[in-house]
């Protein structure tokens, strides 16, 4: 879950306090040296090393132009692949990031754009997909392709599966699926990933951190 | 479950007696208590919905919620549902990486029956147990309520009122 842990174990270091003396000096000395990288902000998310890039990735959107998977300059794109007949899980992960964009300062909120991928075609159209996430959000993308090897192979570019349920033609069904929020900056990096169930307090900590490191 | 029958609104009438009962016998323990019932909100298109609530079972003996039905003014069908965890299908390294990360999927299904041993507390929350709502008839709008009437085994019909909020209560 976390940036591995800096840990030279100088403490416990048998022999001389001469050689205790240099294992402390270099465990500083690294962390120094990770300090002064700066670019790795404590991230209470899913850090993946090395990183996905995804700015490769895009998919069909509003008015049928594709978009790609990077955010604005010095801003955020939170992705998420879903579906809208999805009761719990994504409603409840809409809601947090919802409630987290609104605990951010407004100039900070305003860098952060949503975009949700369909992995219902079937049922959803952009339309509905964007009347959906109106529900939680002024800045928002639907994405929507109806060709699944499209879809397919910008869900693998995250790691992202899904499976619809068997059904009948008319029935309802539900369609199981990877349930993570990446959270990509400008140069198309997932920076940190945020499991089902992520806490809004830590989504906002998160985004506070890099949009602030964008902007310095 | 979509019990459309005549005698409904008897039926109705009586299970509010009952929850009233149920209500005032709150604190004195030994019932089957129904607490925090809330819906979330659905977006204006949302065809489905989900409540959540907790149920303690404070009686000698094992019950199970089997049976769960809604003013078809709300909704079509309730269903008791599980959202659970799966493993991914390990077909790249990709997804090792993921493993400790939530990177499973999520995956729901209909129940028959929740167990709730005698004692003990189901939480019916988001992304474990919860009531799906189908078809619903319009938005949850928040602010407002809906009534969902519980089958138990052994504690029978319970009638509870849900508040329609953003989040849990």
């Amino acid at each position: 879950m976390r940036i591995p842990p800096v840990s030279a174990h100088a403490t416990s270091v048998p022999g001389s306090n001469a050689s205790r003396f240099r294992a402390t000096s270099l465990a500083l000395a690294l962390m120094v040296v990770i300090a002064a990288c700066g670019d790795t902000p404590s991230l209470k998310g899913a850090v993946r090393n090395p990183p996905l890039q995804v700015a490769q990735v895009s998919l069909p959107g509003p008015d049928g132009q594709d978009v790609a998977m990077r955010a604005a300059p010095g801003g955020l794109l939170l992705a998420y692949f879903g579906y809208t007949s999805c009761p719990d899980v994504c409603p409840t992960t809409m809601a947090d990031i919802s409630r987290a964009l609104t605990d951010l300062e407004p100039g900070l909120a305003e860098r952060v754009t949503v975009a949700m991928v369909t992995v219902d075609p079937e049922r959803d159209t952009l339309e509905r997909l964007d009347d959906y996430l109106s529900h939680f959000f002024s800045r928002r993308i639907p994405l929507r392709t109806d060709d699944s090897a499209r879809l397919a192979d910008a869900a693998a570019a995250f790691g992202v599966q899904w499976e619809i349920e068997d059904h009948q033609p008319g029935e309802a069904y539900a369609v199981a699926h990877t349930a993570l929020t990446y959270v990509i900056d400008d140069t198309g990096t997932v920076r940190v990933e945020w499991p089902f169930g992520f806490s809004s307090e830590d989504m906002a900590a998160d985004m506070e951190s890099l949009l602030e490191e964008a902007q310095s | 479950m979509k019990s459309t029958s005549p005698g409904r609104r008897i039926a109705f009438a009586l299970l509010a007696a009952v929850a009233v009962a149920v209500t005032a016998c709150r604190g004195g323990g030994g019932e089957l208590e129904v607490s925090d019932a809330w819906a979330r909100t659905s977006p204006s298109m949302a065809e489905a919905g989900a409540a959540y609530m907790q149920i303690t079972n404070g009686t000698a003996t094992a019950d199970a919620l089997v049976a769960v039905s809604v003013d078809p003014a709300v909704a079509g069908l309730a269903e008791i549902h599980e959202t659970v965890a799966v493993e991914p299908e390990m077909d790249s390294d990709e997804h090792s990486a993921t493993a400790d990360t939530g990177g499973h999927m999520m995956e729901m299904r209909a129940i028959d029956r929740l167990e709730i041993a005698s004692g003990e507390t189901a939480s019916l929350e988001p992304g474990g147990y919860h009531i799906m709502l189908l078809d619903l008839a319009r938005p949850l709008e928040t602010g407002s309520t809906i009534e969902l009437t519980l089958t138990f085994e052994n504690a029978g019909e319970i009638v509870v009122t849900a508040e329609v909020r953003d989040s849990a209560p």
